[in-house]
């Protein structure tokens, strides 16, 4: 029978005129090819194609206007060694990472959780909540928010009714100007919540239902239910914004009129790569700068996913 | 997904060098050559900057048939990106503005065709624009750039606060001890709120006036022109001035970067500060927009000695690339901009205050000026009268200095570096910016 079969479906006992599934699959294997080559095209020529030139720039001496000059590893050495505003780029967006990305998940966690308890008028209120995702890294945004955290802004304006009457100017001093940013970033958890709230309505209700008969609390059925069936989606946000932190730019550099001010307390890294690169005319500096970023964000998301193999919990797991 | 987008993050700066690698250039020049032909004006400012120059352009047509001009207008940061990158892949407009700041960083590297055979032909006619002026477009002793319009930094001050802070006004011949003690006799004066004055230490423009002043050049060659000792009594003045609530308090120095209507002096939270002449009437109109209509006067920069004036000119013009393949339509442009009086009505001194010392004439004579742009010309004229401007070369890397300048003396300011700390990394990066 099994012999028979394979007979049949050979090529040379096919009917004329007729395709075997080999070759069916070869053909439409190319059509996928044909149909990606545009966009596979288009990912040589504007992402490969320049990620190795700025690998090779990275070892040059580059401003531009003139011809790179191979320079070796001093654009490292120099970043690593002969630096110091490096070291604090790399600060502030790590600081600006840490205690940013827990924060969303935080607040996207909590108020998806809220929403996802059936109120009425849920649409509204998630269209609402996702809002400042849209518009808060806009450019309008950025400079709303100078005029909310200056001395004479809108927050102090808020704090003076409810009798603290403050000069400070939040995003003047550099002790607070990183954390309005981050405010700034917060407001922006919309998206993550939407992630959320999808994730919450696929977690099987009658899992809570066995806990609540098993006597489970709030607090225990989110530890021991919700988070473990979320899991995955938490991971999934925590990396999007992430990078996003990594990749951070407007705010500061509208925020601080492109100077990583007051005294360097906002100078994100890709701020500080954008200076030694389009104000210094260093673009072969500019580019090892760039690598190195490479470089840290894909060992944290590596150690994140060796993590989620121990925290992260996939329903088809046996 | 995320290797993506992180790999395309590293190669940004590779994306633009490409982008740059693939743009052609031009083949040559032609100058002498038949005007003719479609060339583009590329400069920088807003919309209705640009609806000026296309006016300028019909203008020109008008004046030569079978040639046109396409205006191309982008704010200032955005230009000044496009043109690294427009340059690099020898792109640029056949005419290109260009500003004395940033001039030399092209004409160093080839960018920038000199002009000086253009202008013995007589095809680009200066004999308007005076020598000082003139001069602000020269690098390396070659004519790179026509200046089109200047600005010249001065002391603005708002005449009705100060009056009702019982000072008197500031003379021409001030010092910089003067116009401290000028500012700390207003403290205490003034209503709840108002500042004497703006806290400049982290500008260039008034470190260059400070420099000058004190009879010191900026920049001597490839390195700067003045000591340690100088850039250190300098911090320490302002820093000073900010102790003794003279000056705004360093964390109000964000206030002054942003849009000029909204700087302290404009929204009334300050009584002085330096700033370019055709700034002073839009404060005025600022004032006046926000229900506060006072004068905004002004006088000289201070200088340590009446000989030595510190009002620092700098000028914006147009500059015609290298590779520029239609030379001989692009200098007629230029020379059309720059002297043609029709044109000069019709930008109305857009961007800076016009060169052309007949333009300035038929400006003030026209009745349908408006106010502010006669009023810019009349004080270019009397500081032209009496002598009373400074220049200085603006050499490659002065963006660099600039920034290095504002971050140094903020972290002076807020105490996180001290004085010495900040002038060694000012000299350390103008050392770097310079060779």
């Amino acid at each position: 029978m099994t012999t028979t079969t394979q007979r049949t479906s050979s090529p040379a006992a096919r009917p004329r005129g007729t395709v075997g599934p080999r070759s069916r699959r070869r053909r439409e294997n190319l059509a996928g090819y044909a149909f990606m080559a545009p966009w596979f095209l288009g990912f040589l020529g504007i992402v490969g194609g320049p990620v190795v030139v700025s690998l090779y720039l990275s070892f040059t001496d580059y401003s531009v206007l003139g011809s790179p000059e191979w320079v070796g590893t001093a654009n490292y050495e120099r970043m690593l060694t002969d630096d110091p505003r490096f070291l604090s780029a790399l600060r502030v967006t790590l600081v600006y990472l840490v205690v940013s990305v827990p924060l969303v998940q935080v607040f996207a966690l909590f108020l998806a959780s809220v929403l996802n308890r059936g109120i009425r008028g849920l649409p509204v209120y998630r269209a609402l909540f996702y809002v400042p995702s849209l518009i808060g890294g806009s450019v309008a945004i950025a400079i709303l928010w100078r005029f909310v955290f200056q001395g004479d802004g809108l927050f102090n304006g808020l704090l003076g009714i409810v009798g603290i009457d403050t000069g400070y100017s939040w995003i003047g001093e550099p002790a607070t100007a990183l954390d309005t940013l981050i405010v700034l970033n917060v407001w922006q958890f919309g998206a993550a919540m939407i992630i959320y709230l999808a994730g919450l309505k696929n977690i099987p209700a009658e899992l809570y239902e066995a806990a609540t008969v098993d006597g489970a609390g709030t607090w225990r059925k989110f530890v021991s239910i919700t988070l473990p069936m979320l899991s995955p989606v938490i991971l999934f946000n925590v990396l999007m914004n992430m990078v996003a932190a990594f990749q951070a730019f407007n705010t500061a550099y509208i925020v601080s009129n492109g100077t990583g001010g007051p005294a360097d307390s906002t100078l994100f890294y890709t701020l500080y790569l954008y200076q030694r690169g389009f104000v210094d005319f260093q673009m072969g500096y500019a580019s090892a700068l760039g690598w190195v970023l490479l470089i840290v964000s894909a060992a944290i998301t590596a150690l994140l996913f060796a993590l989620s193999r121990r925290l992260v919990h996939y329903g088809d797991e046996r | 997904m995320h290797r993506t987008r992180l790999t395309a993050t590293a190669g940004a700066v590779a994306a633009l060098s490409l982008t740059v690698a693939a743009c052609g250039g031009g083949e040559g020049s032609d100058a002498g050559g038949e005007v003719g032909g479609e060339i583009a004006y590329s400069f920088w400012g807003n919309p209705d900057r640009g609806r000026l120059v296309e006016e300028v352009a019909s203008l020109f047509a008008e004046e030569h048939p079978g040639a046109t001009v396409d205006a191309e207008v982008a704010d200032y940061l955005a230009y000044i990106e496009r043109l690294t990158v427009r340059a690099a892949g020898g792109d640029l407009a056949c005419a290109t503005g260009t500003q004395t700041t940033f001039l030399s960083q092209y004409a160093e590297n080839g960018v920038l065709r000199p002009l000086d055979d253009l202008i013995e032909s007589g095809e680009i006619d200066t004999s308007e624009i005076p020598e000082d002026v003139l001069a602000a477009g020269q690098v390396d002793g070659e004519q790179v750039m026509i200046p089109t319009g200047t600005f010249v930094r001065v002391l603005a001050y708002n005449a009705d606060l100060a009056e009702s802070a019982g000072v008197s006004a500031p003379g021409d011949d001030m010092t910089w001890a003067e116009y401290a003690d000028w500012l700390r006799a207003m403290r205490g004066e003034l209503p709840d709120g108002v500042y004497p004055g703006e806290n400049e230490g982290g500008i260039m423009f008034t470190l260059t006036s400070w420099v000058v002043g004190h009879g010191e050049q900026m920049f001597d060659g490839d390195e700067l022109g003045f000591d340690r000792e100088l850039l250190t009594e300098y911090f320490e003045y302002w820093i000073g001035l900010a102790e003794d609530e003279a000056v705004i308090p360093p964390a109000m120095i964000p206030t002054m970067e942003g849009a000029l209507e909204l700087t302290p002096m404009a929204t009334r939270q300050v009584v002085a500060g330096t700033r370019d002449i055709p700034h002073i009437y839009i404060m005025e109109e600022a004032l006046a927009g926000a229900g506060d209509p006072e004068d905004v006067a002004w006088t000289s920069m201070p200088s340590e000695s009446p000989d030595r004036p510190a009002n620092v000119l700098g000028a914006n013009g147009i500059s015609i690339p290298t590779d520029c393949d239609n030379v001989a339509t692009a200098a007629a442009f230029v020379d059309f901009f720059a002297n043609d009086t029709d044109a000069a009505l019709a930008f109305r001194s857009d961007n800076g205050i016009l060169t052309n010392q007949s333009a300035q004439d038929a400006l003030l004579d026209d009745p349908e000026t408006p106010d502010g742009v006669k009023q810019n010309v009349t004080i270019l004229q009397e500081l032209t009268d009496a002598g009373d401007l400074a220049t200085t070369t603006y050499p490659a890397g002065l963006n660099t200095m600039t920034n290095e300048l504002r971050r140094v003396y903020s972290a002076a300011a807020f105490g996180e570096m001290s004085v010495d700390e900040a002038v060694e990394s000012f000299f350390s990066a103008a050392d770097e910016a310079l060779s």
